[in-house]
């Protein structure tokens, strides 16, 4: 890895991109029809699926139930055939169970939980490929499912990452990026009130770095903020084309 | 929204599927992502489709020129193979596809790319790399099955077309490639889109280019020669060497060859930031084979031999020519030290050597057909090179430069190549550019575009300042008296001072610097050119200037009764000289005087008017009252700068400052401003300037490390480590003195208690010797080492930097700009970062090495040249030495009458030791050497002698001349005694000093040239040309000052 250039002289990172510049993203909601909600998103070649059901009663044990608020349950996983190489990946391996960890508690903050005490919200999450920026895909693919199932949030919930390569932030790093081993920060904003739900950071960046890298992150999910927002319109215009002319 | 939109616009995603073989071994299928845009600039002049071209790091600077006529696209090979003609500074206007970028990295080695970037950094190349991949219609998609090289020439010839196309057609394209198929396809295709061999290529536009087709010629050969194995064959592999290195169990450091001794001893120093002193000290590399083909200065990896194989270094001083290895052993010392062999090479550090060709007929027999030849190389330290060349009769006589290609495992010696000649042997020209080869110093002249650049002041038009630009200055042309101290007929004068009294009763110093800054800016040719030289680089007969002699002698020189403009930094002080407030700015200044050290001394001792008014021109030709005036006023200034300075320097020792200033004159050279230093007498007043020009730099260092904490230039004097004081403290035990080492208080306390009334020499050598003990000062970014490592040991300071000499340096012109951007005048946004800060700083570093080394060859060169042709009993070969330091065979003596040092053999190669007879004369018979820690005694049949150290001898100094190395002094035991009528000697032969030696040689080697090289074109002009070409004046060289320093040395106390 010694020998990548991570970032040009001239601004280019490895895949073409430049320092600002997000990877391309492709979104649909209602991928399913079983789920309560659904939704597919592309971020360049990360793919992730996301199903929520819910709120429904609490299901196992009633221990868990909260009785002022709603239970949020989440499950990240990622396909065996998701990276390079084909790995059985366990459920309950120490990775996923942290991913799941955030997950949950993202989303803790984002969704209005106390209008539903005594009940509880499902969130599914599948990695079907993985080329960096896995939490980020899923944060936002969940946010598209929880819409899709009308779930009261917030706001959008928007994440995106970013690192730091020769005294330059860049940001949506892809896998390749990641493994370089610089550091790297994940930013969970809910973008009109501009809230940080979530923040979490890899290997060492200096204090004095750290607000310019954060400007991008949050940025970048400002931008993704724009995508997602246009998808949502466009689904729930056609939903609502199909209606009339069902009618 | 209009993010989205733009992107979708702008980017295309397609993706690139590479199969990559993984650690282990497994070849992994990956797929990545790659978006394709319109708007990947092209980086011309020429471009009229408005591409954003100013994204680089150079900002105008780094891109294609439009006064090139063509430009050259490479392929792959071409780049890889024939990069090194691709870096002629002729050939401009490269374009360098990513795609051949890519080989390089991946196909070729990391020093090929390293070179790659130098020369896209290099603004003066005006050359660029070009993201054709990333270019939406640049672009082509390797197709399946396809053959790598095929894609590749296919990729770089669409990245031609689409830059013809691009350009509109103003100008042709070449193509470069080897490869026959694409020739054949691509070369018709287009007009004035040439596809072409480098041979062609070089044919057909650089015909005049003198020598380039054999270097052409040279590096095809060699790629002939060349096996398909790789270099690295025979060491480890990469990734058990990283392994091992991060479990402790291999070292990895800088190889460093004994000069004295090259085919058995060379240690590896331990590299890394961790300048720590538990680091142990360096790892002993025994004999070529342990060596393992690494050669001096690459970055190796060694594993250390268990403690039963560790070996002794030799402690005799060995004669250069010695490959007597059976008798080496009986040498080594019986204090082993840890040894090890070199196990792997991480970065090969090989740069251009200079060799010759050897005498011997025999050896070059084959060579007429192309075959190879073994070349000796300049430097001792490097093995022969095997080079393959045609041009042997014609280059049997000269030195040649030579770049290394390889070193296969089953090769005795290293495959190279030749690049240049660089002219006859013996010839001084030619002995000059060795040396500046050899030191890796370029030094072409000013090109026309970095002399355009700059204002020009001739006498129809002439340069005057702008009323704009005054208006943003401070003027302190009415209300300061600004003077300047300098060496008598100075010309580049680079700092004055003014104090004067504030109304209130305070005092204002102020020190006024040459704006450099103002006339350089960042990023411009001349700064590029000025931070590839970092320093104005003086040589015994000629100096090499770091910017062009239209600033460094004119604008910028602050010269009496001429408006300037300067930085300066004004201090306001109480009575008690503490300093209340500090001002920094810019400003116009107008020098009232050009005083130079004597008057300004004289003045302080109180000379009458008379004396003064003869020697400063300003204040002849005024009537009475006026000349009163202006005398009572430059009288108090000078008595009152004086003043203060003593207070301020007075402050700094007491607060455990190094008097380095009399410790010795080397350190003062580095420390403080050369041009302000004593070309007659040491005078008080060189003290007053330099703590005046030490007390700035602190200051202005203290003002940027507040701005910017993580990019601030400074420059640290690290703490010597103990061990080093050693040989100091053995020496003044032997005379009786003890050193104290603890601090640089006490060490420069008991430096001066080391008098001996009967010999001024001892207290000399000592001084000396505590120099060599120290570690040099360094640039470095405040960013990349801990705060507690910012002092300055030598002059006590927990900050400094170098602010007062911006045409001679290059890191005081960083200063300059970061003291503007932290005063607020200029923006901080063109300030070098950290990282790219201590690149630079670390480049300042080398190259000043380099130039203080260059000096040092230079002078020896002359040394070595005026002593070629004096016979052996001539009265200037016979001098007075003292001991220094012992070694088995011999010792080391210093000369006090021309501050030579030297080695002086008791025992010949046959073990003959040499005794000085009842007659007085050297005889050699056999005998033995005993030696102990304070002296030497030679034991023969007759009698035996006691050489002790601090012993003055008579030497007997002869030129061992050497025909491809530099030539060396041979120095002979004349008598045990000092010789005879010594002070009359020191006294009355001052006049054959080391200047007398320059002028000497140089007269003889003009008339050499006369007589011996008629095709010499300087020929018999020569003296003319050089008097008005000549970059220096010998009167105003800086070997003159040094040369004082030596006169000083030299006078009895």
């Amino acid at each position: 890895m010694a020998g990548l250039e991570l970032l040009s002289d001239q601004g280019f990172r490895i895949d073409g991109r430049r320092s600002h510049e997000l990877r391309k993203i492709q979104c649909r909601l209602g991928v399913f029809k079983q789920a309560d909600g659904s939704a597919y998103i592309e971020q360049g070649n990360t793919k992730v699926l996301a199903a929520v059901y819910g709120p429904h009663e609490v299901k196992g044990s009633r221990a868990k139930m909260l009785q002022d608020k709603v239970l949020v349950n989440c499950q990240y996983s990622m396909a065996t055939f998701s990276t390079g190489e084909r790995k059985r990946r366990p459920r309950g391996d120490r990775k996923s169970t942290e991913m799941t960890m955030h997950l949950k508690q993202t989303f803790d903050a984002a969704i209005i939980t106390n209008l539903y005490p005594r009940s509880q919200i499902d969130i599914y999450v599948e990695v079907l490929q993985s080329d960096g920026g896995n939490y980020c895909a899923s944060v936002n693919a969940a946010t598209l499912a929880l819409i899709d199932a009308g779930i009261p949030l917030k706001d959008y919930v928007c994440a995106c990452s970013a690192g730091f390569v020769n005294d330059t932030p860049i940001v949506d790093i892809s896998y390749l990026e990641e493994s370089g081993g610089g550091p790297e920060l994940i930013v969970t904003i809910l973008p009109k009130s501009e809230q940080i739900v979530f923040l979490e950071q890899n290997s060492r960046l200096h204090e004095d770095n750290l607000s310019k890298v954060l400007d991008v992150a949050s940025k970048g999910c400002k931008d993704i903020y724009a995508i997602l927002d246009r998808a949502v319109r466009d689904h729930v215009s056609k939903v609502s084309n199909v209606a009339n002319t069902t009618e | 929204m209009t993010y989205t939109q733009q992107m979708e616009e702008k980017l295309v995603k397609t993706e690139r599927r590479l199969r990559i073989k993984g650690s282990q071994g497994k070849t992994l299928r990956v797929v990545r992502e790659l978006y394709l845009r319109d708007d990947v600039p092209c980086q011309s002049d020429r471009c009229l489709a408005d591409c954003e071209n100013n994204i680089g790091m150079h900002g105008t600077i780094g891109r294609l020129s439009n006064e090139s006529t063509h430009y050259i696209i490479p392929d792959c090979q071409v780049a890889r193979d024939y990069l090194e003609i691709l870096e002629t500074p002729d050939i401009k206007g490269i374009v360098f596809t990513q795609t051949a970028v890519h080989s390089v990295q991946h196909e070729g080695s990391k020093r090929l790319y390293t070179r790659l970037q130098n020369l896209i950094k290099d603004g003066r190349k005006r050359s660029v790399i070009f993201h054709n991949e990333f270019q939406r219609y640049a672009y082509c998609e390797r197709l399946p099955g396809e053959n790598l090289v095929h894609w590749q020439s296919r990729s770089t010839y669409k990245a031609c077309e689409w830059y013809y196309d691009h350009l509109a057609g103003q100008i042709p394209m070449v193509m470069l490639t080897h490869n026959e198929e694409a020739i054949q396809l691509y070369s018709d295709k287009k007009v004035n889109v040439f596809v072409m061999t480098v041979k062609d290529y070089l044919a057909g536009f650089w015909e005049q280019l003198e020598g380039i087709m054999d270097l052409y010629e040279s590096l095809t050969t060699a790629l002939e020669n060349k096996s398909k194995d790789r270099d690295y064959s025979g060491y480890l592999p990469l990734d058990v060497l990283e392994a091992g290195i991060k479990s402790g169990r291999y070292i990895q450091g800088i190889l460093e060859v004994n000069r004295h001794n090259a085919s058995t001893e060379a240690f590896v120093r331990r590299s890394g930031r961790t300048k720590k002193v538990d680091s142990v000290e360096d790892i002993f590399i025994h004999g070529m084979v342990s060596r393992n083909r690494s050669i001096h200065g690459d970055k190796v990896v060694v594993e250390i031999l268990p403690q039963s194989q560790w070996k002794g270094r030799s402690l005799a001083i060995c004669p250069d020519e010695s490959e007597d290895k059976s008798s080496t052993d009986d040498k080594e010392s019986d204090s082993v030290i840890p040894t090890g062999i070199i196990v792997g090479i991480l970065q090969r550090n090989w740069r251009d050597y200079v060799a010759t060709f050897s005498p011997d007929e025999e050896s070059n027999k084959n060579v007429n057909k192309g075959g190879k030849v073994l070349v000796i190389p300049y430097d001792y330290r490097i093995p022969k090179i095997r080079i393959s060349t045609r041009q042997i009769d014609k280059l049997k006589d000269q030195r040649v430069l030579v770049r290394l290609d390889s070193w296969e495992m089953d090769s005795q010696y290293p495959n190279g190549h030749f690049v240049r000649s660089l002219g006859m042997l013996g010839n001084l020209e030619t002995e000059v550019a060795t040396l500046l080869v050899e030191n890796s110093i370029q030094a072409l002249p000013f090109t026309d575009n970095q002399i355009k650049e700059l204002p020009s002041d001739t006498s129809d038009n002439p340069w005057t300042m702008t009323d704009e630009e005054i208006s943003r200055r401070h003027d302190l042309r009415r209300s300061h008296l600004v003077f300047s101290i300098d060496p008598k007929g100075c010309e580049d004068v680079d700092d004055t001072l003014s104090i004067r009294e504030l109304e209130n009763g305070n005092m204002e110093l102020g020190v006024h610097i040459a704006d450099v800054t103002y006339f350089i800016e960042s990023g411009s040719l001349t700064d590029i050119e000025a931070r590839s030289r970092s320093t104005t680089v003086y040589l015994s007969d000629r100096r090499y200037d770091m910017i062009p002699p239209i600033l460094s002698s004119n604008l910028c020189s602050l010269i009496s009764g001429v408006d300037r403009y300067a930085m300066s930094v004004i201090w306001e002080m109480t009575k008690d000289y503490e300093v209340k407030k500090v001002w920094y700015g810019r400003t116009v200044i107008q020098s009232k005087y050009k005083l130079f050290y004597e008057i300004a001394q004289r003045i302080n001792e109180g000379a009458n008017d008379d004396e003064i008014i003869e020697n400063i021109p300003e204040l002849q030709g005024l009537d009475q009252i006026e000349l009163d005036i202006r005398l009572g006023e430059l009288r108090w200034a000078v008595n009152k700068l004086m003043s203060v300075a003593r207070i301020l320097k007075c402050r700094r020792a007491s607060g455990g400052g190094l008097e380095l200033d009399s410790v010795e004159v080397r350190v003062e050279m580095e420390e403080s401003d050369v041009e302000n230093l004593t070309p007659k007498d040491h005078l008080e007043v060189h003290e007053t300037i330099a703590e005046c020009m030490i007390f700035a730099n602190h200051w202005v260092a203290k003002k940027i490390v507040e701005h910017f904490p993580n990019q601030a230039l400074l420059r640290n004097h690290p703490s010597p480590r103990q061990d080093q004081f050693d040989m100091l403290i053995k020496c003044a035990a032997s005379k009786g003195f003890n050193i104290d080492t603890t601090s640089n208080k006490s060490l420069a306390e008991s430096l001066n208690r080391c008098v001996d009334v009967n010999d001024p020499t001892v207290n000399k050598l000592l001084r000396q010797l505590a120099v060599y003990a120290m570690s040099t000062a360094q640039y470095f970014s405040t960013g990349s080492i801990a705060h507690d490592q910012f002092f300055h040991y030598g002059l006590a300071l927990d900050l400094y930097t170098h602010f007062t000499s911006p045409i001679r340096r290059y890191a005081d012109i960083i200063v300059h700009r970061q003291l503007l951007a932290a005063i607020g005048v200029d923006n901080s946004d063109n300030l070098p970062s950290n990282k790219i800060l201590d690149e630079l700083a670390d480049h300042i570093n080398i190259k000043h090495k380099a130039a203080q080394n260059a000096q040092r060859d230079s002078q020896e060169l002359f040394q070595s040249l005026y002593f070629k042709d004096k016979k052996p009993d001539d009265e200037q070969c016979i001098v007075d030495a003292v001991i220094f330091q012992l070694r088995v065979n011999g010792f080391l003596v210093f000369m006090p009458r021309y501050g030579i040092k030297g080695p002086v053999y008791l025992r010949n190669k046959e073990g003959q030791v040499v005794f000085i007879g009842k007659d007085g004369k050297p005889e050699w018979t056999s005998g033995t050497l005993v030696r102990d820690d304070k002296s030497i005694t030679v034991n023969t049949l007759h009698n035996s002698h006691k050489y002790s150290l601090f012993n003055h001898i008579t030497v007997q100094i002869s030129l061992q001349s050497s025909r491809a190395h530099s030539a060396s002094l041979r120095l002979e035991l004349l008598d045990n005694k000092p010789l005879k009528d010594d002070k009359s000697t020191l006294n009355g032969n001052q006049n054959t000093d080391r200047s007398d030696i320059v002028k000497e040689v140089q007269s003889t080697m003009i008339e050499g040239s006369e007589k011996e090289l008629p095709s010499h074109d300087l020929g018999p002009n020569f003296a003319a040309l050089k008097r008005e070409f000549g970059q220096t004046d010998d009167s105003k060289s800086l070997y003159h000052i040094f040369e004082t320093f030596k006169k000083i040395s030299l006078q009895p106390l």
